[in-house]
């Protein structure tokens, strides 16, 4: 599979301080990747950086295969739409006379405007001025603009940001089918993993400028999987057995209870039967599940510890 | 005051100090260099940089009293920040802090504007004594023509949140007050953009068949100084009324 | 694909205040010009020569140069206003033609104006001065010599209008820019200043041609001035990390 986008030790500092820090970020080809991080981690910067908005102070930058230079830079940005920070628009012209400035730009016939016009839903307000619209229409216009010309990659940096909850829904699943409907592959941004959840296959949490994870989403889920709660009724033999099989165990909370670290389906099952044999009666075992915004928090608030 | 101490510090690195240097330094520059060279012209140099000030006033004052005052507006329009403040003070508050911070700045423009002319004279070589009165009489006129546009400049950046007005119409009325102070004197009254001429301490004579001027004192037109004073009044309370006004 | 920038400059203005700008301004010169051509006909002849230079006199000494910085702040605002500044940066299109094309369409301006001046010369001339004849066609020349010089100016204000996120300061230094080129004028310094420029394109405040024989030499410090602002603004567009708020 190939990378869409594919950054190499990005840098990016303001005077003393480091906003975005070795950078590899890795977006596979017809992905939807959420790029996650709390306010100020450095999500904008970096996707800022890809768009060449703003100069990295170090390492490199490709996409769609192409190194992000001078020289690359029109080409990569013809096959390219973004919507960066708020939406953007001329709030004294129409929709209409917007995406036609946009679409003259990115030299995209007329014809796409009432296609992404539909996508959005804004083809009964395509003649009302920007500047009447509400948040949630800009933001659907700014994703007009980003989706002229049927880019290869859609950067989007928040694009949920004060939307009410019916209007999340309808973006998302507006997002989420971009791979299909499009073939394009997706990086969207947010503050909140809940967010994205649902309609990101592949995800990076960044903090403080460092990517702290990144990968499928599965495999964060499967680190969702949490420590274990052993309920027996003779701790005495559990803890030979636990001690046996080289499993750290602490107290519970109570002296029949002992929590044990996450385990593999099969080492849990393994288990239960020594313990069983040992005649430690096993009353419970529970596993504590970890939801993935817990996951997240654990992540950011300090990057020691290694899922 | 706290209302005017928050003012203030909504000035920094906005360079209203700058801007505001910077409006007094286009018209000393200018009357720098069209400053007269000759022996006989320095004699009557004082007079003569009396006479062409309020014209120079007339050129550029408009211009840059509603550059200030959009300024000091258009902070509230960029940052949307009206919604926060008039939960936090009155709007009395906020116009007089913010009428009060322009008032002060229109005195450091015509104030230095005066203070600069014995330092023009010194380096020019003027031999004519300098009357403070009618230095003092200027600046009272100045600051007067510039209050009362500074206050039609605020009430445009209020009631049109594009800022491209209230300098379209500083900049048109610095037009419109130039023409008229060249026609009949009637004309002039009519244009209060071009006050500063009327109200100017020094006339000047000219004979069309000697084509000599001279140089004279006239009485300070006190009338016209009120309907300044009166008009500032109007426009001011009228701002009032608009930030009163103003819905979020 | 300059041609699409320009069209996408155009569609911009549409429904933009500065049209009024556009009309009243050189309006207010035709108006007091022709006036005072006809108070004054003891001193002046009565000639298009005359009326030539009450109606632009004051227009190019000290209202040009704030009505091109309002049409290029005017431009620019609406990139510093939003987000915009990320958009026009995401488009296909080199940075170099934003420039450009904002430059181009603020030229177009001028010619427009300059044409408008015209016409109102024109009508004021014939119906209300009622000069016999039409005017030479050194006038016409005058005007468009007038737009020539007004590049560098045009640039310069484009370049101040992008860099500073003030409506006020680009007019503001336009006006000072009219004051300088006055005085640069008098001195005979019109082609090392920029300002002094499209002054000495309209020779609007003498009826002998202020350029006679030095028309190429104009044009070269026109094409200079104008290279050199184009150039500041590009490179800075280029190296400048884009900051919208």
């Amino acid at each position: 599979m190939t990378n869409i986008i594919e950054t190499k030790d990005l840098c990016k500092a303001y005077g003393s301080h480091t906003a975005v820090d070795h950078l590899d970020l890795l977006v596979p080809e017809g992905s939807v990747y959420g790029f996650i991080g709390p306010n100020g981690a450095g999500k904008s910067t970096t996707m800022k950086m890809l768009l060449g908005l703003i100069h990295p102070t170090g390492g490199t930058v490709r996409l769609l295969g192409q190194r992000m230079d001078a020289r690359n830079r029109l080409d990569i940005l013809r096959r390219t739409g973004s919507l960066i920070e708020s939406p953007a628009g001329y709030a004294h012209l129409t929709a209409q006379e917007n995406l036609q400035i946009v679409a003259d730009l990115k030299q995209v016939p007329r014809k796409d405007i009432d296609r992404v016009l539909e996508i959005v839903h804004l083809k009964e307000y395509r003649r009302r001025k920007v500047g009447q619209y509400s948040l949630g229409m800009r933001q659907r216009l700014g994703i007009a603009q980003a989706l002229l010309g049927s880019p290869k990659l859609l950067v989007l940096d928040e694009p949920t940001n004060g939307l009410d909850p019916a209007g999340i829904q309808e973006m998302r699943s507006l997002i989420a089918e971009m791979p299909r409907t499009c073939g394009a592959t997706v990086l969207i941004s947010s503050h909140l993993l809940s967010e994205l959840e649902m309609i990101v296959d592949h995800v990076g949490i960044i903090n403080n400028g460092q990517l702290l994870f990144q990968g499928p989403l599965d495999k964060l889920r499967r680190h969702s999987r949490g420590n274990i709660l052993l309920e027996v009724l003779n701790p005495g033999p559990a803890r030979r057995v636990l001690g046996a099989a080289r499993i750290s165990a602490c107290d519970g909370g109570d002296p029949h209870c002992l929590q044990l670290p996450a385990l593999p389906e099969t080492s849990v099952a393994e288990l239960v039967r020594q313990l069983a044999d040992q005649g430690a009666g096993v009353v419970g075992v529970t596993r504590r599940t970890r939801t993935l915004e817990e996951i997240f928090l654990s992540l950011t608030e300090s990057r020691k510890e290694v899922v | 005051m706290r209302a005017f101490l928050a003012e203030v510090q909504k000035t920094r690195r906005r360079h209203d100090l700058p801007v505001a240097v910077g409006i007094t330094l286009i018209v000393v520059l200018w009357a720098s260099a069209s400053a007269p060279s000759t022996a006989d012209e320095r004699a009557a140099g004082y007079s003569a940089l009396l006479y062409a000030l309020p014209i120079m006033n007339a050129v550029v004052m408009p211009v840059g009293m509603a550059a200030l005052a959009s300024r000091i507006w258009d902070a509230e329009t960029k940052g949307q920040t009206c919604k926060l403040l008039f939960t936090l003070q009155s709007r009395g508050s906020l116009f007089g802090a913010k009428a009060a911070l322009g008032m002060l700045e229109n005195l450091l423009v015509c104030g230095l504007e005066i203070l600069a002319m014995p330092v023009l004279g010194y380096f020019r070589g003027f031999t004519e004594a300098l009357d403070t009165r009618l230095c003092l009489w200027l600046l009272l006129c100045t600051f007067c023509v510039n209050g009362m546009l500074y206050f039609l400049s605020f009430l445009l950046s209020i009631r049109l949140a594009n800022q491209v007005a209230a300098l379209a119409v500083g900049f048109c009325g610095a037009l419109l007050g130039l023409f008229a102070a060249f026609m009949p004197v009637w004309v002039s009254y009519l244009v209060p953009f071009g006050y500063y001429i009327p109200l100017s301490p020094v006339g000047m004579d000219w004979d069309a068949d000697t084509r000599i001027a001279r140089m004279f004192v006239r009485p300070l037109c006190w009338p016209l100084l009120g309907v300044t004073v009166l008009l500032a009044v109007i426009l001011a309370r009228m701002c009032r009324r608009a930030i009163e006004q103003e819905e979020v | 694909m300059l041609i699409r920038c320009i069209l996408a400059e155009n569609r911009k203005l549409h429904g933009a205040v500065i049209w009024l700008v556009f009309l009243v301004v050189p309006m207010i010169s035709a108006l007091y010009g022709t006036f005072n051509f006809l108070q004054n006909l003891g001193l002046l002849t009565f000639d298009w020569y005359n009326l030539w230079t009450q109606h632009t006199l004051f227009y190019t000494l000290f209202f040009f140069a704030p009505m091109v910085g309002v049409y290029a702040a005017y431009l620019w605002r609406l990139e510093h206003l939003g987000h915009n500044w990320n958009l026009i940066m995401t488009v296909p299109v080199r940075r170099s033609y934003i420039f450009l094309a904002k430059f181009l369409v603020v030229a177009k301006m001028t010619l427009l104006t300059q044409g408008w001046v015209f016409l109102l010369y024109l009508l004021a001339g014939k119906f209300w001065a009622g000069l016999p004849g039409w005017p030479p066609v050194m006038i016409v020349i005058w005007l468009l010599r007038g737009v020539l010089g007004s590049l560098g100016v045009i640039a310069f204000e484009l370049l101040l209008a992008m860099a500073i996120r003030s409506f006020a300061v680009p007019v503001l230094v336009g006006l000072a820019g009219g004051v300088s080129g006055m005085l640069a004028a008098s001195r005979g310094l019109s082609l090392f200043w920029p300002f002094a420029l499209m002054q000495a394109g309209m020779n609007s405040n003498r009826k002998d041609d202020m350029l006679s024989g030095q028309f190429f030499p104009f044009l070269l410090a026109c094409l200079v001035w104008a290279g050199i602002f184009a150039g500041l603004a590009i490179l800075l567009l280029r190296a400048r990390d884009v900051r919208a708020e």
